[in-house]
């Protein structure tokens, strides 16, 4: 280097102040960057505060002490009843780092939820959600009740859902720009996706559809039609065979899959009228289909040069051109993807049977679950359980709906080109359409799935909420302040007539409880029928206000100020419904979203058993008894007491030193054994679980033919099955014209403000037989502190026959 | 191959564009911000400590019966502004000590933003000198954590007076002028006053724009109506408003003038000894650089009014605190601007306040032993007291050789005197709340609810459980909450309020509560009633409970003391230590109840099973 040359010394200081520049930036963010790191925070102390407090589900104490035996070293079997092993794998991590406790055990499940919060940043583009969208789907993400809930709750759903975003982000991406690390991206989380539930096969399902239908409506729409016959073909099929006495599929045997079972299984299977008529239609239309597609490609011409041809830039047909001829990126993601899958499902190499069981297995388990109906929950419960704490989401999905349809309609007889956003919004509907679908057609339902229909609602929603947000935002820079300040007095008015319509509800529906006849039930204010139908005027007025301004066109620009006054009140309404089922009554059955789940009692009892060990045995040295029916969640609960132990069911004797504490079940309990317990121990009775009253709620929605259990099937009137599609239809139909009622209209308001429930949670109920040298001081333990010494008492108990003594 | 020819989109957004200068704010808004900080972190710290006084606790439950659609009581038609912030964070965050708490804890940090609001009349200094003493006041610490209209109080004041130091003569302020005015009536009776002099100041402000006043009386108005009627909801509201906070104002303020008119001085005293010092100082300042004589006027016509009409109470303290932060602002701000910060830069000025806080700290401990006497061991007392005079003669002869060397040292000596303010200071913000350094000695603590009350409701709440936990109806739909409480009515809050989800819970007069404790299965009666429910329960087990903090008889007159403490040196050292830790010679005893349980629940309470 020569002293002459300045050149070193200019790059030097160029490259120092290129270096500044991230700190520059760092120091000058944008308002959405401060945004995004203010939902960031708000993210992280929503899922991690107080994460411990609540008592671990069933589910979850199941999940926790299989993951801690493995991360004390006993390994793990993947069984497809559990789902899938990233769980286990991620919770043992937990353990590991952290300890082993209720709170370490939802670390995991509450970094998904945050990363699920911030996922839709990834879709800021303006083919997909917008810069205001995202921001507002993130927005939705965090305040929605019962993503909120199941992101602190060591289930497997949280892990899915993110997974499945995850993948469609990448998807929607390389759609946008087909980058490698997208496609990469796509199949290393498709890999993990597939480790996490099973509902992620309809995931994978509505996305490679949703590729079919995209790739056939750009590059060959006969396709549609040839799918639309061979699906009314094989309708056709099955409408005959039904007719014909053809018996149905062969059961899986999920309950004994042993070797010759699954052989048998598969030979009926294969063998069977319905399968080989499917077969037959989907050969056909295979063929069909091929023959159309091979006049339309030149000869000679490869698939991806043909769709590279027949599709234009940025759409899905090409994007999937490109992916197919990107052989690297193929290569890298499946070896990623598949890494993940095979280290995950076999754990970590120690259990190589977790191939299968991952994959027919858990296929199998779950298909053949689709008959056990565990749970009963009737084709309504989606339906009926989204209104209640997600209204945004809902109002977007059916916004979405309407708009996605009718700009397609338009598109389809105007034959215009559609949007790039409109193909995303299509995306959105077509997911919460589908997975609402099949999720309400499973025969298992319950409240955790529910967060895999509200993401697509909720990025739905920010969809549209961004769009408002921008026409806003340009609105308000135009206007002069006079018309600024009719807009915010219009958005206030809406909203003060939204609390105006709440506290008149409230009012009216607080009569006294009747206890005349039975059960007290809560009942309205005297006199006030008239006064619950004035209670909707402000409701009314609120809507009259937003159509007017829609409609009227010189004050179509103030209907965005209106739409935002009910987000707002939306929001509210969401912000109480999410921070009572999350950090107030997170174990208590009060809400739908809760269904059954382990009492607070029962953290009460361990604690106070913690601590008379501590006080007994200087550690966890308490011998404790328990029972198979109260053995989850005490499995778990008590693994730091060596000195447990199980005894299944039946207690015929005691031992000479009998056990200080024993938990006993009222199901397996019987009156000898507690004449026997009685005679040395002081008996308390706890809830072990309760559940939501469901018969009394929503059961009585409408008739739920497709339950195998007649007596769960109609619980609106005294008719008997079989039913038919009229009297679904006509017990809907009473369902809605009954909320004309008033005592409707107040049981169901004060259901979902107050979860006000009409009749008391049902519960499985244990017995603690604590032995009676040790129950004063329990007694004492369990209060915390000794009894405080009357030091105050300003008078003496001012009665002779006490002072007396 | 993958060459992408579809640029990513990145859409134009001005607002979401819009960088923010972090630097420029933070130097902007650095004193503020840390202000905030300090005035959340005081407020915060022993936030829960203390239960619900019985007054809370009625605020308390009349806004989840305003959020539930329940019957309203007298307590909360007389402040129905805090009755409905209470109601909004419940329904947002359920009903609960920390969220009745909140909306006083927002309104204490909307308080000190309100003060930056008034930096172009009063300027940067003295307002952000104001806002140090705000957010340090032990009395508007208090107010701030407690459900009380008080603090709702004096941040609208704040507000008001940012709105009137406005120079626009525009509707607008007038509309907000309006609005605020109301919320002082809503948020407290003594509202009432205050609104009657904003009127005044108003008519005289708006003399020549009579469109302004008659806008803002309309929307003072209306505020009152939609307010008091919870938005119409509850038609009566107005009138059951107003007949409820002026029989308040009537029957606790108006009727008894001067009463407890001591209390302000005492806190003077007390808990609010640097505001007072620095009021003294501003007010001297303030007289003899004739910067504002309304100022000065104003403050003190205020004070005085408070002594007179404040019984006392929370708000009347509140309000004076408020007045004086502005004086002491002003005195802060300026013993600050005199001090030569400067001059630390260089070694001997440094070095002089160095040295001269030597002398005071071994001045002080020279006292501090002369005061407290040989105590029986004369010779060790005389030899420590002979060491300390060498050592204060070593370090003022020290002092005095720096001192010649030093520029300004006289000027520099102020730091010593204000971080002694400061000092106690923060000591008095942190102990307001505190159960742990328990200061009998405080007024601000008269009528709250004594902290042990929290482990009979637990015991109870226990004893309920094992009791009655499949008791299940859809008033206690998880069962758990059966039993049968009665409570006598003029000490039945907090109770109420925390067990608030016992469906059996019965409100009893003196007359009724005979009747209603046979069935009962615990009974909660002030002393005097005992008797009567013991006549048809004798088997009650009975046990005394602390209920209700009062001040010591002493604070209630305490002039003599006071006076013969500050002329007489032997009571000096009683006097430091009433001032640093409150202690008085004679404690006061908390007003008690008695909780009456049947021996079931007693012995699953851990009370004794003695009847």
């Amino acid at each position: 280097m020569s002293f002459s040359e300045p050149g070193p010394t200019t790059n030097t200081v160029a490259n120092r102040l290129t270096m500044l520049q991230p700190v520059r930036r760092l120091l000058r963010p944008t308002v959405e960057q401060l945004a995004y790191v203010i939902v960031t925070l708000l993210a992280i102390l929503t899922r991690f505060w107080d994460l411990g407090s609540r008592a671990l589900h069933h589910d979850e104490s199941l999940h926790t002490y299989f993951s801690w035996v493995y991360e004390q070293g006993n390994g793990y079997i993947h069984h497809p009843m559990m789902h899938g092993p990233s769980l286990f794998h991620l919770d043992a991590l937990a353990y590991l780092l952290l300890g082993s406790s209720d709170w370490s055990s939802r670390v995991p499940a509450a970094l998904f939820g945050v990363v699920l919060v911030l996922s839709p940043a990834l879709l800021r583009g303006e083919s997909l959600l917008g810069r205001w969208g995202a921001l507002a789907a993130s927005a939705f993400l965090l305040i929605s009740p019962s993503i909120l809930y199941f992101s602190r709750f060591i289930r497997h759903d949280i892990f899915a859902v993110t997974a499945t975003v995850l993948l469609f982000i990448c998807v929607l991406r390389y759609v946008e720009r087909p980058a490698r690390r997208w496609l990469v991206g796509a199949l290393i989380t498709g890999g993990f996706m597939l480790t996490t539930h099973e509902v992620t096969f309809v995931s994978l399902f509505i996305l490679v559809t949703f590729l079919a239908l995209a790739i056939a409506a750009r590059v060959a729409p006969v396709l549609l039609a040839t799918s639309g016959l061979a699906v009314t073909a094989f309708g056709g099929v099955l409408v005959l065979f039904e007719r014909l006495g053809v018996p149905g599929l062969p059961a899986i045997p999920w309950e004994n899959p042993s070797a010759d079972a699954i052989i048998s299984f598969t030979i009926r299977l294969v063998t069977h009228p319905i399968v080989l008529a499917g077969l037959a239609v989907l050969l056909l239309w295979a063929l069909w289909s091929w023959r159309l597609l091979v006049h339309r490609k030149a000869p000679g011409e490869s698939w991806s040069a043909w769709l590279h041809r027949a599709a234009p830039e940025g759409s899905i047909a090409r994007a999937v051109g490109y992916a197919l001829t990107d052989r690297t990126g193929q290569a890298w993601g499946l070896a990623v993807g598949t890494a993940l899958f095979v280290v995950l499902y076999t754990s970590l190499f120690t259990n190589m049977g977790g191939l299968a069981s991952g994959t027919f297995g858990a296929l199998g388990y779950w298909l053949g679950q689709h008959g056990v109906q565990r749970g009963e929950q009737p084709w309504f419960y989606y339906l009926v359980m989204l209104p209640q704490y997600e209204p945004i989401a809902v109002t977007g999905f059916l916004v979405g709906l309407v708009a996605t349809g009718w700009s397609g309609i338009r598109a389809l007889f105007g034959g215009h080109e559609l949007s790039p956003p409109w193909r995303t919004q299509a995306f959105l509907v077509y997911w919460s359409a589908v997975m609402f679908a099949v999720l309400s057609w499973a025969g298992e339902k319950m409240p955790w799935l529910v967060i895999h229909i509200v993401v697509p609602m909720c990025l739905l929603a920010g969809q549209f909420a961004g769009r408002l947000l921008e026409r806003s935002q340009s609105r308000w820079h135009t206007w002069s302040p006079t018309q600024r300040r009719i807009a915010f007095a219009l958005g206030t008015v809406t909203l003060a007539l939204l609390a105006q319509w709440f506290l008149a509800m409230a009012w009216v529906t607080a009569g006294p409880f009747d206890t005349t006849s039975g059960l007290p039930q809560r009942t309205t204010r005297a006199d006030t029928t008239l006064v619950l139908r004035l209670a909707w005027v402000p409701m009314l007025s609120a809507l009259v206000l937003l159509v007017a301004t829609a409609i009227d066109r010189r004050w179509r620009s103030y209907a965005g100020a209106v739409t935002l006054g009910f987000l707002t009140g939306a929001l509210l309404f969401q912000i109480h419904a999410g921070w009572r089922v999350t950090y107030r009554e997170g174990d208590v059955p009060r809400d739908m979203l809760i269904y059954v789940q382990t009492a607070p009692h029962v953290i009460q009892l361990i604690r106070d058993l913690e601590r008379l060990s501590l006080e007994l045995t200087g550690g966890m040295n308490l011998e404790i008894w328990y029972d198979s029916g109260t053995q989850w969640p005490m499995n778990w609960y008590l693994r730091e007491f060596p000195n447990r132990r199980y005894f299944g069911t039946t207690l015929s004797n005691l031992p000479e030193h009998p056990p200080p504490v024993v938990l006993y079940s009222l199901e397996y309990l019987r009156p000898e054994t507690d004449a026997l317990l009685r005679s040395q121990y002081t008996a308390y009775d706890y809830p072990m679980r309760w559940w939501y009253p469901e018969e009394t709620t929503y059961r009585a929605f409408a008739i739920a033919p497709e339950l195998k259990n007649p007596a769960r099937q109609n619980l609106q009137t005294d008719e008997l099955p079989p039913f038919t599609l009229g009297d679904v239809l006509r017990s809907i139909w009473r369902s809605i014209s009954s909320a004309r009622e008033p005592d409707q209209q107040a049981k169901l308001f004060r259901l979902v403000a107050f979860r006000e429930l009409p009749s008391p949670i049902g519960s499985y109920r244990f017995r603690v037989y604590v032995r009676n040298d040790l129950v004063p001081t329990l007694r004492e333990l369990r209060l915390e502190q000794p009894r405080l010494d009357p030091v105050w008492a300003a008078p003496p108990v001012p009665v002779g026959k006490e002072t007396a003594g | 191959m993958n060459t992408p020819t579809v640029p990513p989109s990145t859409p134009v957004s001005t607002v979401l564009d819009r960088e923010i200068p972090l630097v420029g704010w933070a130097i902007r808004i650095a004193p503020w911000a840390l202000v905030l900080v300090v005035a959340l972190a005081v407020r915060l710290y022993g936030f829960r400590t203390y239960p619900l006084s019985a007054h809370e606790a009625a605020l308390a439950s009349d806004a989840v019966a305003l959020v539930t659609g329940g019957d309203l009581t007298s307590v909360g038609w007389t402040q129905p502004l805090p009755t409905i912030l209470a109601a909004l964070s419940f329904f947002l965050f359920g009903p609960g000590d920390g969220a009745a708490r909140l909306p006083s804890l927002l309104a204490g940090l909307v308080a000190i933003i309100g003060m930056a609001r008034l930096q172009p009349v009063l300027g940067r200094p003295v307002t952000l000198a104001s806002a140090w003493l705000l957010a340090l006041s032990p009395t508007l610490i208090l107010a701030s954590t407690r459900l009380d209209g008080v603090i709702v109080l004096v941040a609208t004041l704040i507000l008001i007076f940012a709105v009137l130091s406005q120079r626009s003569q525009e509707l607008q302020p007038a509309l907000a002028l309006g609005v605020l005015a109301a919320a002082l009536p809503l948020a407290h009776p003594l509202g009432w006053l205050l609104a009657l002099a904003l009127a005044l100041a108003g008519s005289w402000r708006w003399r020549a724009h009579p469109g302004s006043l008659s806008l803002a009386a309309t929307s003072f108005i209306a505020t009152l109506g939609l307010t008091s009627t919870a938005l119409l909801t509850r038609p009566q509201g107005l009138a059951l408003f107003l007949i409820e906070s002026w029989t308040a104002l009537w029957r606790d303020f108006l009727r008894v003038p001067a009463a407890h008119w001591t209390r302000p001085l005492l806190l003077l005293a007390t808990d609010e000894f640097p505001m007072l010092v620095l009021a003294i100082v501003g007010t001297i300042l303030i007289v003899r650089h004739g910067v504002s004589s309304w100022f000065a006027l104003g403050a003190a016509v205020g004070v005085l009014s408070l002594l007179v009409f404040g019984h006392g109470s929370l708000a009347a303290l509140a309000l004076q605190s408020l007045a004086l932060s502005f004086l002491a602002g002003y005195g802060l701000s300026r013993l600050i601007g005199q001090v030569p910060w400067a001059r630390f830069r260089q070694p001997w000025d440094a070095a002089a306040l160095g040295a001269s806080t030597l002398v005071a700290l071994v001045s002080l401990s020279l006292l501090g032993r002369i005061l407290a006497g040989p105590e029986g061991t004369v010779l060790a007392w005389i030899a420590g007291i002979v060491s300390l005079i060498l050592l204060l003669a070593v370090t003022l002869w020290i002092a005095l050789n720096i001192w010649r060397r030093a520029e300004a040292p006289q000027r520099t000596l102020l730091v010593l005197p204000l971080v002694a303010l400061f000092i106690l200071a923060s000591r008095n913000a942190m102990l307001v709340n505190a159960t742990t350094a328990y200061r009998p000695g405080t007024v601000l603590h008269d009528g709250d609810t004594a902290p042990g009350l929290l482990i009979t409701i637990e015991r109870i709440r226990r004893a309920s459980t094992d009791l009655t936990m499949f008791q299940l109806d859809p008033r206690d739909p998880t069962g758990g909450h059966g039993l049968v409480v009665v409570l006598e009515s003029t000490v039945a809050q907090p109770f109420a309020w925390y067990l608030r989800d016992f469906p059996q819970l019965q409100l009893a007069t003196s007359t009724e509560l005979a009747t209603a404790a046979q069935t009962a299965q615990v009974v909660v009666v002030p002393p005097n009633q005992q008797a009567v429910v013991a006549g048809v329960r004798p088997d009650l087990v009975w046990q005394p409970l602390p209920y209700q903090l009062t001040v010591p008889p002493t604070l209630e007159s305490p002039w003599g003391h006071l006076f013969f403490g500050l002329i007489d040196p032997r009571d000096w050292r009683e006097y430091i230590s009433f001032l640093l830790y409150r202690r008085v010679a004679v404690l006061a005893r908390p007003d008690s109840v008695l909780v009456g349980l049947s021996p079931d629940v007693a012995a699953h309470a851990g009370f004794p099973a003695v009847p």
